[in-house]
């Protein structure tokens, strides 16, 4: 009945995508999305290293791409590598992209979990 | 159909769209400039990378819905008014209100953010400070006249809310979920625990506004909805109001509320009083709304009048005739023209009067 | 049967009393005269528009010729502008809504600037009256005239009667009772159509 979800929130990582995938064909684009997304990134790692601290001053992508990557311990890697550096190289930003678009997406297996995984919540 | 020449009829279209004559200002101003800039991308095609102007063009259609919507004349008016104050508790921007009249019976509100996109990645652009909020609102054209059947757009505006700050999904960071049940991926685990914070959290923001008849509303569309990945059970969710409502500890609140506070720098705080509609309505009078709270307050007192009238008719005006369909029309009306009637006060009241 | 004046008008507006005559809302307390309650036009407006069929029909024999296919909706703000053009019939409302006692009924008649631009109204709303007052715009005139939502347009002469009359509560249920907004005619709901209409087959 009631659509919940906002545009807002699903396309919350667009702009770094975006950016991963013009990293990993080695294209040129502005230095206002070069410094956007080294902003998100490093936002997003000082968020998960100090929630507290952070977390008031964050910006929304910074919350999505924090939440995405404390679950994954592969991609939080990525990320922080891809921080390391001046210069992302394709493969790096390859990798990221391909990990962060591979999002799970439970509705599908919505007749699967019992009453006592939810009464956990 | 390249981004290239989809974006000339995209500004095409535009353009038409902002043509007519009754068409609000801001989002004149809005079509205009959002013009601009594609024809500015169209010029500078060599320039911007193809990703870049293929995500381009893809905001720039969903935009277009919401310059299409602001035209319309099926805007449920008076419950769009109470909402956008509302949405001023939370958010200051001010907010252009798009309308999207449904055949379904789906709410929602969502926004696109393509001046955000256009200041970080269309540098040659000049006009990088204009970032407007454009909001659009999608409720069945059925209710347009029916604000109290309304009540479910302060659950959307409640997710709205929180995705704009991102506060539940930044309550899994400061209020860690419990641990993963066995044979269950983190992530998928992850997810559930942040859907259901998601509407945990828009239930207590419309309870903040509509009271009880938000959770009223929930129970007469799913009354025992069991927990899904998606969503609490409706036992759970109308518990949490209930708690929330009566100054009771709980644990969800309470995450809610430090997300709330470290994200959108405020709680969630009780904003209705519940006036008294009982002998207006009975009188088929509109109700003299006199402040903000009791702007709200019509929502909860209005619902618990109509289904009190609907179960047991007490009213003079409910007689053997009158069906369910005019004793809701009934009320509807006296709801929206009281609510109207307010808004023409206030406007009113800040207009200088001519002293002659 | 007697005028209200201002001095009773004033004693009867909004009490909050079961006899109060009720209008909200009031912006200006000029709007209350010395025999007549100034009253505003509304923000809501039913069009009468032109379709395919020739002519509106009180018995319609198929669902096509309703009244209700006649018009189309429009809706102004506070401040906005409205073109009644010649010779166009436009269904309004007064910006305020109006309840009246059971011994007390309105003659609402435009206001004589309006009269004197061509546009005419005369109305009648009877005891026990609820909702925003109707009105039928018609510009008389040869030229477009721009009216102005919330400008004091009709006038409303109230009497009081000796006896009350409970004209809800008797005879059938009444067609107009707590509108907000304009409604298209309910002409064809009249209970003697039909049996004309059954006459004229005979």
């Amino acid at each position: 009945m009631i659509a919940a979800a906002s545009s807002r929130s699903d396309r919350a990582l667009e702009s770094v995508l975006l950016v991963l995938r013009l990293e990993s064909k080695n294209q040129q684009y502005p230095d206002t999305l070069k410094s956007y997304f080294r902003t998100v990134i490093q936002q997003t790692v000082d968020l998960l290293d100090r929630p507290i601290e952070v977390a008031s001053q964050a910006m929304p992508e910074a919350v999505s791409l924090a939440v995405k990557i404390s679950s994954d311990e592969e991609l939080r890697e990525l990320i922080e590598d891809i921080l390391k550096v001046d210069n992302i190289s394709s493969d790096q930003a390859e990798k990221a992209l391909s990990s962060l678009e591979a999002s799970f997406d439970p509705a599908g297996e919505s007749a699967h979990f019992s009453k006592e995984i939810y009464a956990t919540i | 159909m390249t981004p290239l020449v989809n974006l000339h009829i995209l500004a095409k279209r535009f353009t038409q769209l902002s043509k007519s004559v009754y068409f609000d200002p801001a989002f004149r101003e809005f079509s205009q400039k959002t013009v601009h800039a594609i024809q500015h991308v169209i010029e500078n095609a060599d320039y911007y990378p193809d990703d870049v102007i293929r995500q381009f063009e893809n905001q720039a259609w969903r935009v277009m819905q919401f310059v299409r919507g602001s035209r319309s004349n099926d805007a449920p008016h008076e419950t769009q008014y109470v909402l956008r104050k509302a949405l001023k508790d939370w958010i200051k921007s001010e907010a252009l209100l798009s309308s999207a009249a449904l055949e379904d019976f789906i709410f929602f509100l969502n926004t696109e953010d393509i001046w955000d996109f256009i200041s970080r990645s269309l540098n040659r652009l000049s006009d990088q400070k204009y970032k407007p909020l454009v909001v659009r609102i999608g409720s069945p054209e059925a209710f347009k006249h029916r604000p109290v059947f309304c009540i479910p757009l302060f659950h959307e505006l409640g997710h709205f809310v929180d995705h704009y700050y991102e506060i539940s999904k930044s309550s899994l960071l400061l209020s860690p979920i419990p641990p993963t049940p066995p044979n269950l991926p983190l992530q998928t685990w992850q997810l559930i625990n942040l859907h259901h914070r998601m509407e945990h959290f828009a239930d207590l923001f419309a309870s903040c506004y509509c009271g009880e008849a938000s959770n009223n509303s929930l129970l007469a569309i799913a009354p025992d909805n069991p927990d899904s990945p998606t969503h609490p059970s409706t036992k759970k969710r109308v518990a949490v109001v209930g708690d929330f409502l009566n100054g009771r500890a709980n644990q969800m609140i309470e995450l809610l509320q430090q997300a709330s506070n470290a994200r959108a720098k405020q709680q969630l705080t009780v904003k209705f009083a519940l006036p008294e509609v009982d002998s207006a309505f009975n009188d088929v009078l509109t109700y003299n709304i006199t402040n903000e709270n009791e702007l709200y307050g019509i929502f909860p007192a209005s619902w618990n009048y109509l289904h009190s009238q609907l179960n047991t008719p007490t009213a003079p005006w409910i007689d053997n005739e009158l069906t369910a369909y005019g004793v809701e029309k009934t009320v509807n009306d006296l709801v929206e023209k009281s609510i109207r009637n307010f808004e023409i006060k206030e406007r009113w009241s800040g207009v200088p009067t001519d002293a002659n | 049967m007697s005028l209200l004046t201002r001095t009773e008008l004033q004693a009867r507006i909004n009490t909050g009393k079961p006899d109060q005559i009720f209008i909200d809302p009031i912006l200006e307390e000029s709007q209350i005269g010395a025999v007549s309650v100034d009253l505003r036009l509304g923000c809501d407006f039913l069009v009468s528009i032109l379709n395919h069929k020739p002519s509106v029909q009180l018995y319609p024999t198929d669902n096509t010729s309703e009244p209700e296919l006649f018009f189309q909706n429009a809706r102004r703000d506070l401040g906005d502008t409205f073109l009644l053009h010649p010779s166009q019939t436009v269904l309004a409302t007064s910006l305020e809504y109006v309840g009246l006692p059971s011994d007390v009924y309105a003659d609402v008649v435009s206001r004589s600037s309006y009269h004197r631009l061509g546009v005419s109204i005369s109305s009648m709303f009877h005891p026990g009256f609820r909702g925003c007052i109707s009105l039928e715009l018609f510009n008389h005139s040869n030229v477009p005239i721009e009216l102005i939502v919330g400008s004091r347009l009709v006038q409303a002469r109230l009497f009081r009667n000796e006896h009350d009359v409970a004209y809800f509560q008797e005879g059938p249920r009444r067609k107009y009772i707590g509108n907000v907004r304009p409604t298209i005619s309910r002409a064809s709901h009249d209970i003697d159509i039909a049996q004309l209409v059954e006459l004229s087959k005979k």
